[in-house]
């Protein structure tokens, strides 16, 4: 099945001085697809996130939604993008409602808004809490209430259940996959865990040392084999 | 967009805890000082430190305060977002960077308006609870009287909030370039204690606005004591260095954060 394309990365390297993070990365994400971003600690995942939210600039390549250049156009084009980068990060001695209050002002969204996600993630009971007393998995969900606010067309989540106990990762990932599924959203779920991707995505892309190593459809079981296989030889390679 | 994001930082700013304790710290210091001034005997007959000419005084305390608490408080303003993360929350945003620094600016710049005038303002009761109004006598004789004094005060204070715009610049652009509130603090306030010795070695102080900021403050307290003053140079040096200064370092401040990796 084809998807009528979203997002669109070209080219894209990040150098450090004489160290390159990210090495003429393309790919593209269609509507409603969600793709696994896989690759091991230091293989450029983080950087290549920090890109496309904006936080890391781009030593050369591009990045556009639906066709519009978000490196080179004003903020507003990336209204349609929820991220969370790494851990989800909000003021310790505000409220988790308070602070989702101070992002829905800026996207001028009401407060029924704000209302409405905290219930929808689960976490309607602990809204006035104060957020530095949140539970790891709670802190993720009201990352993922953030993300949703301002109805994204894409959301890009950075090992998401990165942190949380089994339970709490399966969790994390139910409420994801319902998510997208009710939001109509694509997603990009960078992770180093294969049965993450497996749950979540209908694509992986494996990224090894700033490259890009391989880009796989996930139909069935022998798809995800093809992956670990691949995730295997570079683990082995790195080790050796 | 700038007027929410301004009322964003705002509430940013007021609802943590640090800035009241700082306040809390500063006015028990300066209250503690106009005190302890103002129920010590003169030593002597012409000791000026009696009666009512300690109003001059009162307010210099109040701006010498208020600075420092202005320079911590913006130091951390930013350098806690980056201690806490939360600047990859806000920086996601689609906003654009030059935006969030002009609202930390100037709801830095408000919160830094309303502290010179709350310690001011306090100072000037404890002097009045303690000492009372007045015109300022020397001898019998009166040198300034009260109208003039209040006159000089108003435009002391006027002048130390125009001279805080490039402090409040200084802090969040020192902020900016750490990742830990203490490291940040901690030089910003060396900074602050060098700038003004190292503007005068270099025969540069003319042109740093620390110089003016002193000696607006030092122009109110001698007015207290009925010694000769002027604000010549305050107002026709001062006045531009400020302005010049607080355009520069907000401008480094915009640039910088512009072009910068968040990396941590």
């Amino acid at each position: 099945m084809s998807h009528p394309e979203l997002l669109k990365v070209t080219h894209l390297t990040k150098t450090f001085g004489s160290f390159t993070a990210v090495k003429d990365l393309s790919f593209s994400i269609g509507e409603g697809e969600i793709v696994g971003f896989l690759g091991q600690n230091g293989a450029g995942k983080s950087t290549t996130i920090k890109m496309l939210s904006r936080l890391i600039k781009p030593t050369s390549g591009d990045i556009l939604l639906r066709g519009t250049s978000i490196l080179t156009s004003n903020a507003e084009s990336r209204r349609k993008i929820g991220v969370i980068v790494e851990s989800p990060r909000f003021f310790p001695h505000l409220s988790g409602y308070k602070n989702l209050e101070l992002l829905a002002r800026i996207y001028q969204l009401p407060n029924t808004r704000v209302e409405e996600l905290l219930e929808r993630v689960g976490i309607s009971h602990a809204a006035q809490e104060r957020f530095g007393r949140y539970s790891m998995g709670m802190k993720q969900r009201l990352g993922l209430a953030a993300v949703l606010l301002n109805h994204p067309e894409l959301i890009i989540l950075d090992e998401p259940t990165n942190g949380l106990d089994p339970v709490g990762s399966k969790q994390i990932r139910d409420l994801i996959k319902d998510l997208v599924v009710e939001n109509n959203v694509s997603v990009l779920i960078s992770t180093h865990m294969l049965d993450e991707v497996a749950f979540l995505c209908n694509r992986a892309m494996i990224i090894h040392k700033g490259e890009l190593m391989l880009e796989h459809h996930l139909h069935q079981r022998s798809d995800i084999k093809k992956i670990e296989d691949t995730f295997a030889e570079i683990a082995a390679k790195h080790i050796a | 967009m700038l007027t929410e994001l301004s009322r964003q930082e705002a509430i940013k700013l007021l609802t943590q805890r640090y800035p009241y304790l700082m306040i809390f710290m500063v006015l028990a210091i300066q209250t503690g000082n106009m005190l302890k001034q103002a129920l010590t005997p003169p030593s002597t007959s012409l000791d000026i430190v009696t009666g009512p000419q300690q109003w001059g005084q009162g307010v210099g305390w109040g701006l010498q305060f208020s600075i420092f608490l202005i320079l911590v408080v913006g130091s951390m303003a930013i350098s806690r977002e980056f201690s806490l993360g939360t600047i990859k929350t806000f920086l996601v945003l689609p906003i654009e960077r030059r935006h969030w620094v002009g609202a930390k600016l100037l709801a830095l710049v408000v919160f830094a308006l309303l502290i010179v005038l709350t310690s001011v303002i306090l100072g000037l009761l404890v002097v009045a609870l303690t000492l009372g109004w007045g015109d300022v006598v020397r001898e019998g004789v009166v040198l300034y009287t009260s109208g003039q004094v209040w006159q000089n005060v108003l435009l002391a204070i006027g002048l130390t909030c125009l001279f805080v715009l490039p402090v409040c610049a200084l802090g969040l652009l020192v902020g900016s370039y750490f990742t830990s509130s203490g490291a940040a603090v901690g030089v910003t306030l060396m900074l602050w204690f060098v700038l003004g010795p190292v503007s005068d070695m270099l025969g540069l102080g003319k042109w740093s606005f620390s110089t003016y900021l002193t000696k607006a403050v030092d122009v109110v307290e001698k007015m207290g004591k009925g010694l000769p003053f002027q604000w010549d140079a305050l107002l026709y040096e001062g006045v531009p260095v400020s302005l010049v200064s607080f355009v520069v370092l907000s401008g480094w401040l915009v640039i910088r954060m512009d072009r910068k990796d968040i990396t941590d």
